[in-house]
């Protein structure tokens, strides 16, 4: 891992097009901007995992799941 | 390989033949890929995928799957028609966009969940879309579809 040091207010620049520059430093709260073209996508790392973990939750859904998911859709509508 | 035979586009015609041992076999009109340029989270490969039409009339379920990765495939739902103020929680969106969220279901359907803080936005128009990702703090990424 590249460790760096930086003081408030500097930037760090990855590649040509993305930079991440230090706002604020408050106890052990960091504030960051982060500056990249509209196609980088940028997370949380907790937001992208919680994500990603869902998406592959929902891709092992099994063959059938369309016809449950409307099935059972389907028998809470007839009982309301 | 299964996997070669999967996309194929009759010549001359507007039809993307999808074969996929796990959900069978769909002529899938060419008005009907979509391209997701970044694919989903998790799955940077999965990039042209197949919107099926709704299971049945009045269903707010269809198919969305994969045309690049073998027998990937994800139930998707109209989060609409299900929770109508949605739609206002969402960035002010082109009049031609559409938005589907991934279903997860369970072994009990009736426990299925839908994930309501990364929805996918697609535009009719060019077909292009991407998985949008809300941190209003008002949705996660389970939401009890059923009560």
């Amino acid at each position: 891992m590249l460790v760096l040091t930086r003081k408030l207010g500097e930037v760090i620049r990855v590649g040509d097009y993305v930079t991440v520059r230090v706002l604020e430093v408050k106890g052990n709260h960091v504030r960051l901007g982060v500056e990249a073209p509209a196609e980088v996508r940028i997370y949380r790392e907790e937001i992208y995992r919680a994500i990603r973990k869902q998406n592959e939750e929902a891709a092992v859904s099994r063959t059938g799941g369309l016809d449950e998911a409307t099935k059972a859709w389907q028998t809470q509508r007839g009982k309301q | 390989m299964a996997d070669a035979a999967r996309k194929t586009v009759a010549a001359g015609s507007d039809i993307v033949r999808l074969r996929s041992e796990r959900f069978g076999n769909y002529d899938v009109p060419a008005d009907r890929v979509i391209h997701l340029p970044d694919g989903l989270v998790g799955f940077p490969q999965a990039r042209q995928f197949a919107l099926l039409e709704p299971s049945r009339p009045e269903s707010p379920f269809r198919w969305l799957l994969s045309l690049d990765v073998p027998d990937l495939g994800f139930v998707v739902c109209d989060p609409m028609l299900l929770w109508p103020e949605y739609a206002a929680d969402l960035p002010a969106l082109e009049p031609d966009v559409a938005v589907v969220a991934i279903v997860t279901v369970p072994a009990n359907a009736q426990e299925m969940t839908v994930n309501l803080m990364a929805p996918l936005l697609i535009d009719c128009g060019s077909r292009a879309g991407r998985q949008l990702v809300l941190e209003n703090g008002r949705y996660t990424t389970q939401h009890r579809l059923l009560a």
